[in-house]
């Protein structure tokens, strides 16, 4: 302090005048300095964020305990290692927690609570199933590997929409067998033994996972093993009355001079068995739920040498539903050779169109000009017409009538009503520039064939399919869907050599 | 009248002050003394102090953290934790803890309350209450457990993960208000009647 008086006059606004006993003494006198009146209006304003923290910390208490959902009772033989604040998880999401495990009344099991928020209540409704996944491991099977290192969780299957609300559940000891989609084909195997399947085995057309074992068990009399087995609805198609399925089950090893084969598809194959099925080039009609098939020990050779070619998949659905329905068609005329008159026919298939003509093609519509006119009489839906009664536009430019065509053709005479016409804004003008999957809408549903873009190459007649597929004779003159469009893109016309779809 | 700066320690005359004036240093410019309406600073005192009790339950009763390792839950709050470690044997930690971040803030805030709020007792108690009040704040630790929290989530987050629970808002903002609190108080008031 050694001189501070003399700082004491630098600006103050107001200095206040020391008193003559202050200025004896050896202390400064402090500045002074004027302040805008902020004072009176921050006192109450401090008051408001009293309010606001109260306001605050009600909210989090309501977030905390209105947040949390009610509370669910669980009963259990043995909790496997469940512990509080445990997850109740749903496809993997978590929609609840263990709140607290206690033994029940009688103390032969356990009750779990579990608090379940708002949102998903109603999941646990009646009718919802619930288990504890662990790990398990036997010879045959392998689940719940995340809960080795992880926590147990409980799983839920929930209840059905609209179901009672209920709070008090019984668990499930293991997983429950999952139901069947909607719309699964549900077909029985008899066997003679087990084979080491298991439920859950999968059902394998070509190696890939098209259905699985329902439930194994013995048929009512305990002479064979029965497996009812569910194939998913999207593959339903792939399985016909001559379908052959036979046991996959496990490996088998073999030493030979040659050296060790090991033949096993899958590692779940391995362990929980597997069917395999095949269905023959020549398939047969589609079967329904309930069909019983023999189930096989092992395939014959040719068994894996199958190759239909079947409509299935979300394409097949989509247009199964709008499949056109073309009828037999016979075109009949009389030769003359040698002084006799001798009869020729061709047969093949037409489509009635909703503007009244008929689509097919021309080598069906138009008889060899050797033929007698009055000779020639058309076939089809319970009508014979003689020539007379068919008029067939001349289109120009086609008056050589190139026979790998089609053409339309109207008739003076009405169709019986019960055929079905094709409407004929689902006909094509012409082939699509690029070939797409086609389905060769056969008369008979399940004689449907599908063939893939990859076995058909554009050529200048048209579209030629592989000679690899084989298509039946009786095909000739078939229209062909297009599986992205649904519409009749052609017809089938089949050759000595060839088999080519035509523009319509 | 006398009185020292709490910055420097300079030994002032003051004045009598106006509603608007306030005695400044005349070596280091802090503000020695406001005017005589020691309403104001207590006014603050309480508001702040009145908002951190306010906020004290929500901070120590809800969830404060969440930890996730590998399937395993654990929800906690800070009475909670305080609870498990006692349960868990480890007695001495537990009462550390319980003291010095659940206890002392506790009775620190109160302490605070009581000196802003209750004009009317007697000076002696106050004083006695202040020095109290010092001795405490000292070892109120909130704000230190609240680094302690920070420490913590950044040394274990690649091993576990962390969600934060309601309790943390309220536990800022509970440490925010009571340090606003003591910040406000003017120990004047203490000897200074009004």
């Amino acid at each position: 302090m050694s001189d501070p008086i003399s700082n004491s006059d630098a600006s103050g606004a107001e200095a206040a005048l020391p008193t003559s006993d202050e200025l004896a003494s050896p202390f400064p006198v402090a500045k002074v300095k004027s302040i805008t009146d902020a004072s009176a209006g921050f006192r109450s304003r401090l008051w408001w964020l009293t309010l606001l923290c109260g306001l605050i910390s009600l909210g989090l208490y309501y977030a905390a305990f209105q947040g949390q959902g009610e509370l669910i009772a669980i009963d259990f033989s043995d909790s496997f290692g469940l512990k509080p604040e445990d997850r109740l998880k749903y496809h993997g999401v978590e929609i609840g927690a263990v709140e607290r495990i206690e033994l029940n009344r009688d103390r032969d099991g356990v009750l779990v609570h579990v608090r379940m928020p708002r949102q998903t209540r109603s999941m646990a409704s009646e009718g919802a199933r619930f288990w504890i996944v662990r790990p398990v491991f036997s010879l045959d099977s392998i689940q719940g590997l995340d809960t080795i290192l992880g926590a147990k969780y409980l799983a839920i299957d929930p209840a059905p929409l609209g179901a009672k609300s209920a709070s008090r559940f019984k668990g499930l000891e293991s997983p429950p067998i999952v139901t069947p989609p909607e719309g699964s084909l549900e077909v029985t195997l008899d066997a003679n033994s087990r084979g080491g399947l298991e439920n859950n085995a999968p059902i394998l057309y070509r190696g890939f996972r098209i259905g699985r074992v329902v439930q194994i068990g013995f048929a009512t009399d305990a002479r064979t093993v029965q497996a009812r087995c569910a194939i998913d609805p999207e593959y339903r198609d792939l399985i016909r009355r001559n379908s052959k399925f036979w046991n996959r089950s496990g490996w088998r090893l073999d030493v030979g001079l040659t050296g060790i084969k090991l033949d096993a598809d899958t590692l779940s194959q391995m362990i929980s068995g597997g069917i395999e099925v095949a269905t023959p080039t020549e398939a047969d009609r589609n079967v329904s739920t309930g069909h019983r098939f023999k189930l096989y020990d092992k395939a014959e050779p040719e068994w894996n040498n199958w190759q239909p070619s079947l409509a299935h998949g979300e394409a097949w659905k989509r247009v199964a539903m709008r499949m056109p329905q073309p009828i037999r068609m016979a075109l009949r005329w009389q030769e003359r050779s040698f002084g006799f008159r001798k009869n020729q026919q061709r047969l093949g298939w037409c489509l009635p169109l909703d503007d009244g003509r008929i689509l097919c093609l021309s080598e069906q519509s138009t008889a060899p000009k050797s033929a007698l006119s009055d000779s020639i009489v058309y076939e089809f839906a319970g009508l014979s017409l003689p020539a007379s009664k068919i008029t067939i536009p001349t289109i120009p430019g086609t008056t050589n009538a190139t026979l790998a065509s089609a053409s339309r053709f109207s008739i003076s005479e009405s169709l019986p009503a019960e055929v079905m016409r094709w409407p004929v804004g689902m006909v094509a003008e012409k082939l699509p520039d690029e070939v797409c999957d086609v389905f060769l809408a056969h008369h008979d549903a399940s004689s449907v064939l599908a063939i893939d873009a990859a076995r058909i190459t554009i050529q200048e007649s048209g579209w030629q399919i592989d000679d690899l597929v084989s298509i039946d004779r009786d095909f000739h003159g078939i229209p062909v869907v297009s599986a992205a469009t649904s519409q009749v893109i052609g017809l089938l016309n089949i050759t000595k050599n060839a088999r080519v779809i035509v523009s319509p | 009248m006398l009185k020292s700066c709490h910055c420097c320690g300079l030994i002032h005359h003051v004045a009598p002050l106006h509603p608007n004036e306030r005695a400044v240093c005349t070596r280091c410019d802090s503000v020695i003394d406001r005017p005589k309406n020691h309403q104001t600073s207590q006014g603050r005192t309480a508001a702040a102090a009145v908002a951190a009790m306010v906020l004290f339950p929500a901070a120590v009763l809800l969830p404060i953290i969440e930890i996730e390792k590998l399937g395993h839950y654990h929800r906690s709050s800070i009475l909670g934790g305080i609870i498990e470690l006692y349960k868990s044997g480890s007695l001495l930690i537990a009462t550390v803890i319980l003291l010095f971040s659940l206890v002392l803030p506790l009775l620190k805030i109160l302490a605070l309350i009581e000196l802003s709020w209750l004009c009317s007792m007697r000076q002696r108690h106050r004083a006695w209450t202040y020095r109290w009040m010092e001795q405490i704040g000292k070892w109120s630790m909130m704000d230190v457990m609240l680094l302690a929290l920070l420490v913590m989530m950044i040394k274990l987050s690649g091993l576990v993960q962390f969600h934060l629970g309601p309790a943390l808002i309220a536990f800022v903002l509970c440490v925010s208000m009571s340090m606003l609190a003591a910040i406000c108080f003017d120990p004047h008031a203490i000897w200074e009647n009004p």
